[in-house]
C-alpha cells in the first residue's frame, strides 16, 4: 500500500536500531549467557567421551554456535518475530555414548542423514499434521525426565561442593527473590558472578594457554554412512528435534502470540543440519529456552530485536570460541553442574507444569517414566520410546479425552 | 470429627454397623487390602531380612521381630481405620529398618530396643503436643506430594526392567492390567490389579520355573522378649533419624494420600498411636511403626469412598496373620519371582504416582514441588536422615523464598 504523504517506511536497519532497547538488551543478553554455559558444559562433556584434539574440540564447539548464530540472524529479521536456533541438546545427549562406540565420521553421517530427513519432512507438510496428533502433555513428560537429571546432578553438586554450592546458591537466591530485578539481571548470572568470586577467591583454577589463538579455525569431517549409526542416531535425532526441542519452540512462540511456521522451521533446521554437521555439530533446532526470554517483555513488534542482540553475541562467543572453551574447561564440574541445574529450573518446572496439569496426565508420566527409565530398544533411546508409550497409553486409557483433542 | 482438648481427634461417630462392614467386604476392598498387604510383605520385607541377615539373627529371631513388625501393624491398622472410619494402613517403617541394619555392625539388637523406646516416647509426645497437625496444615500439599512422587517413581520404573528380564510373565500382567482398564465397564466390576495378580500367578504356575519354599517345621511364630538397654551412642544415632524419618517421611505420605483421597486424616491422633506402638511393638525388636503412604494409596485406588476403610480392616488382618505365620510367610513370599513383585507394586502405584505428579504441578508451588521432587530423587543423606526428609526441607524453603506470593494465598484460603 503506498504512503499517503509519500514518506518512506523506516528501513529495517533502522527499525532495527530502534529496537535495542533495555528489554530486548537485557532479554538477548540473559538468552546467551543460558544458550552458551550450562549447554556448552553439556555439549564438551559429550565431545569428551570422544577422542578429540583441543583445536578440534574447540572448532567444533565454534561451529555449534557459529552457524545458528548466523541463522537465527538472519530468520529472526526475516519473519521479523523472534525465532532463535540452536543445536539440539537432546542431540548432545545422545551424542556421548554413541561416541563410545561410533567412530565421529559416522555419527556425521547420521546428522546428515538427520537434516535430509528433516528437510523433507518439513517439505511435506506432515510435520504440522503429526504435532497436532501428539498431545503436547505426552511430549512434555517426555521433555522433563530429559531434564530432571541436569537438576538432580545440581543438588548432588551441592553434596560435593559445599561452599561453592552456598555461593552459586545465593546469588542465585539474592537475585531471584525480587522478581523485578530478575528481569533486568538474570539470577543466573549473579550464580555465575558468585561462583566465579568463590573459586577465584579459593584460587584453585589456572585457565590454560590459549593456544591456537584467540579465534577458531574451522576443522572438517567427513561423513560415513553406516547401517549401524542410521539405525541408533538418526530416528533419535530427527525425534529429539521435531518432538522435544522445536514443539518445545513451536509452542513457547504460539503462547507469545507469535508464528510458529511448523512446516518451514522444520525444513530449514534441516538445511542448515548440513553445514552444521560437517563441522561436527548435533542437528539444528527451534530453542525453546531462548525463544521464551527473548519474547519475554518489551513492545511485541521489537521483540524480534532481542533475538537478533542474542545471536550476535553468540556468534562472538562462537568466533572467541578458544578463549571460550579455555574458561569453560577450566571451571570445576561442580560448577558447571550447578548453573546448569540452576538454568535448567524454570524449564523443567514449566515441562512438569505443561505435562501434568493437562487433559493426558496417564500418557505424561508413561511418556516420563520410560524416558527415565533409560531403556533402548532396538539402539533407539528411551526418549523416542517415551513418546510412543505415552502415545500408546493415552489412545488406550485415555480415549476420551483424545476424541476431544482429535476433534479439536 | 470431634477435636479433644488436647487437640487429638476423636472418633467417627457413629460407630459402623455391622451391615456397614459386611458391605464393606466387598471385591474392591478385598483386593485393595490384599494388593497393599502383598505390597508391605514382599519388596520392604526384602530390605528389612537382608538388613537382620547382615547382623547375623537365627530364622527364630528373625520370624520373632517380623511377627512384632506385621502383627502390630496389622493391629494397628484395623484399630484406626474402625475407630476414624477410613482407610488407614500401619506398618514398620522402611528407613527404620534401612537405618538399623549398619547400626547393628557396631550395636545390640537391645540397644537398640531401647532406642526404639525413646523413640515412641518422643513420637508419642509430639502427638499430644498438636504439634504435627499444625505442622502439616502449614506445609502446602504440592511440596509433600513432590516428595511422594520422588518416593513412589522407583517403584513404578521397576515395571520397565523387569520387562527386560523377565518378558514371558511381564508382558502378559501389563497387558491383562492394560486391557482391563480400558474397558470401562470392566473397571468397576473387576479390579484391574486383580486381574494382573490372577494372570501373574497363572503365568507363574504354567511357564516359570519355580522353586518353592522349604516346607517349614513351625506353622505359628514363637515370639521372644528381648530386655532394652538404653545406652546414649545408640540413642544418639538412632532416635533423631528414626523419629523424623516416622513424622516427615513415612507418615506425611500417609497424611497427603488419604488428604489427596478426599479424607481429614487425624494427623495428632495418629502419631499417637504411632508412638505407643512403636513403644508396644519394641520388646519384641521392631523399628517403630508410622502410617505408609504406599499402602494408603493402594487402598485408596477404587471402591466407595465411604467403605474403603474396611479395605484398612483386610490389611490389617491379613498383615496380623502374615506375622502369626511368619515362619511359612516369610518363606513364600520370598520365594515369589521379583518381576512378579516388581510390575504388581509397579501398577498398583501407577495411579497413585499420576495423582501425585499432578498434585505436584498443577501451578501454585510447582518451584517448591520440584525441588522438593529432585532432592529426594538424588538419594541426599544428611546426618544420617533420608533424602525425603530434606526434600520437604528444601522445598519448603524454596518456595517460601521464591513463591512467597503462593504461601499469602495458602494463608489467606
Amino acid at each position: 500500500m503506498p504512503e499517503p504523504h509519500g514518506r518512506q517506511p523506516p528501513s529495517r536497519l533502522a527499525e532495527i536500531a530502534a529496537g535495542l532497547n533495555r528489554h530486548n538488551l537485557t532479554n538477548g543478553a540473559t538468552a546467551f549467557l543460558f544458550a552458551t554455559t550450562g549447554p556448552a558444559a553439556i555439549y564438551l562433556a559429550a565431545l569428551a567421551e570422544g577422542e578429540f584434539s583441543r583445536a578440534e574440540t574447540i572448532s567444533i564447539l565454534s561451529a555449534v554456535y557459529g552457524i545458528p548464530a548466523v541463522l537465527s540472524i538472519a530468520f529472526c529479521a526475516a519473519f521479523r518475530q523472534p525465532m532463535a536456533v540452536g543445536w539440539t541438546l537432546p542431540g548432545a545427549v545422545l551424542l556421548g555414548p554413541a561416541l563410545q562406540h561410533l567412530p565421529f565420521a559416522e555419527v556425521v553421517g547420521a546428522c546428515l542423514t538427520c537434516g535430509a530427513l528433516l528437510a523433507g519432512l518439513g517439505a511435506s507438510g506432515l510435520i504440522g499434521r503429526v504435532m497436532r496428533q501428539l498431545p503436547a502433555p505426552i511430549v512434555m513428560g517426555m521433555v522433563a525426565a530429559v531434564f530432571v537429571p541436569m537438576v538432580v546432578r545440581m543438588v548432588s553438586a551441592m553434596g560435593e561442593a559445599g561452599g561453592l554450592a552456598l555461593a552459586m546458591l545465593s546469588g542465585f537466591i539474592g537475585i531471584a527473590v525480587q522478581p523485578r530485578l530478575s528481569l533486568l539481571f538474570p539470577p543466573v548470572l549473579a550464580a555465575i558472578a558468585a561462583g566465579a568470586a568463590f573459586i577465584a577467591v579459593e584460587g584453585r583454577v589456572t585457565v590454560g594457554g590459549f593456544e591456537g589463538g584467540m579465534i577458531a579455525a574451522p576443522a572438517f569431517f567427513m561423513p560415513a554412512f553406516s547401517v549401524r549409526a542410521m539405525v541408533e542416531l538418526v530416528l533419535p535425532l530427527t525425534l529429539t528435534v521435531i518432538g522435544a526441542q522445536n514443539a518445545q519452540g513451536f509452542y513457547v512462540l504460539r503462547l507469545a502470540g507469535f508464528r510458529d511456521l511448523q512446516n518451514r522451521m522444520t525444513t530449514l533446521c534441516g538445511l542448515g543440519t548440513f553445514p552444521m554437521a560437517l563441522l561436527g555439530s548435533v542437528p539444528l533446532c527451534v530453542t525453546g529456552p531462548t525463544n521464551a526470554i527473548v519474547s519475554s517483555s518489551g513492545p511485541k513488534e521489537l521483540r524480534y530485536v532481542g533475538g537478533i542482540v542474542y545471536a550476535v553475541l553468540v556468534l562472538l562467543f562462537a568466533l572467541f570460541a578458544p578463549v571460550g572453551v579455555g574458561l569453560a574447561l577450566a571451571l570445576p564440574p561442580a560448577f558447571i553442574a550447578l548453573l546448569g541445574g540452576l538454568a535448567m529450573l524454570s524449564v523443567v518446572q514449566g515441562a512438569f507444569i505443561a505435562a501434568f496439569a493437562g487433559k493426558f496426565p496417564l500418557g505424561a508420566l508413561v511418556s516420563f517414566v520410560v524416558t527415565l527409565s533409560g531403556i533402548s530398544i532396538f539402539g533407539i533411546g528411551a526418549a523416542f520410546w517415551g513418546l510412543v508409550f505415552g502415545y500408546a497409553a493415552s489412545r488406550l486409557l485415555e480415549r476420551e479425552q483424545f476424541h476431544a483433542f482429535s476433534a479439536a | 470429627m470431634s477435636e479433644h482438648a488436647l487437640g487429638l481427634e476423636g472418633p467417627r461417630l457413629p460407630w459402623p454397623r455391622a451391615r456397614e462392614l459386611w458391605a464393606g467386604l466387598n471385591r474392591h476392598n478385598l483386593t485393595n487390602g490384599f494388593m497393599a498387604c502383598l505390597f508391605a510383605s514382599t519388596g520392604p520385607l526384602a530390605a528389612y531380612l537382608a538388613s537382620l541377615q547382615s547382623a547375623g539373627f537365627e530364622p527364630g529371631a528373625i520370624t520373632s521381630i517380623l511377627f512384632g513388625a506385621y502383627a502390630g501393624g496389622g493391629l494397628a491398622s484395623i484399630a484406626c481405620s474402625l475407630f476414624f472410619r477410613q482407610p488407614l494402613a500401619l506398618a514398620w517403617t522402611i528407613p527404620g529398618a534401612v537405618i538399623l541394619g549398619p547400626a547393628l555392625q557396631h550395636l545390640t539388637l537391645n540397644q537398640s530396643v531401647g532406642s526404639f523406646y525413646v523413640t515412641g516416647a518422643l513420637i508419642a509426645l509430639l502427638g499430644l503436643s498438636g504439634l504435627v497437625g499444625q505442622v502439616m496444615r502449614q506445609l502446602p500439599g504440592p511440596i509433600v506430594m513432590g516428595m511422594v512422587a520422588a518416593v513412589f517413581l522407583p517403584l513404578v520404573a521397576r515395571i520397565i526392567p523387569s520387562v527386560e528380564t523377565t518378558p514371558a510373565l511381564a508382558l502378559p500382567m501389563l497387558t491383562g492390567f492394560v486391557a482391563f482398564l480400558a474397558v470401562p465397564k470392566l473397571v468397576n466390576r473387576f479390579p484391574p490389579a486383580l486381574a494382573t495378580l490372577l494372570l501373574g500367578l497363572l503365568v507363574i504356575a504354567w511357564f516359570i520355573p519355580w522353586q518353592p519354599p522349604e516346607p517349614s517345621r513351625r506353622w505359628l511364630v514363637e515370639p521372644s522378649l528381648l530386655r532394652p538397654e538404653f545406652q546414649l551412642q545408640a540413642i544418639l544415632e538412632q532416635v533423631l533419624p528414626m523419629m523424623l524419618t516416622v513424622i516427615g517421611i513415612q507418615n506425611a505420605q500417609g497424611f497427603f494420600v488419604l488428604r489427596q483421597s478426599g479424607y481429614r486424616p487425624p494427623a495428632n491422633s495418629l502419631t499417637l498411636v504411632c508412638g505407643v506402638g512403636t513403644g508396644l511393638m519394641a520388646p519384641l525388636g521392631t523399628v517403630p511403626l508410622c502410617v505408609t503412604g504406599p499402602a494408603n494409596a493402594i487402598l485408596n485406588t477404587s471402591g466407595l469412598p465411604e467403605l474403603r476403610f474396611m479395605g484398612g480392616v483386610v490389611f490389617g488382618v491379613l498383615m496380623l496373620l502374615f506375622g502369626l505365620f511368619a515362619p511359612v510367610t516369610v518363606g513364600l513370599a520370598l520365594a515369589l519371582p521379583a518381576a512378579f513383585i516388581a510390575v504388581l507394586g509397579g501398577l498398583a502405584m501407577l495411579l497413585v504416582l499420576q495423582g501425585a505428579f499432578i498434585n505436584a504441578f498443577s501451578g501454585r508451588f510447582a518451584l517448591g514441588a520440584l525441588l522438593s521432587f529432585v532432592v529426594t530423587l538424588s538419594d541426599l543423606t544428611i546426618l544420617n536422615i533420608g533424602a525425603p526428609f530434606w526434600g520437604l526441607v528444601f522445598g519448603y524453603l524454596t518456595s517460601r523464598v521464591l513463591e512467597p506470593k503462593d504461601f499469602r494465598q495458602l494463608n489467606a484460603a
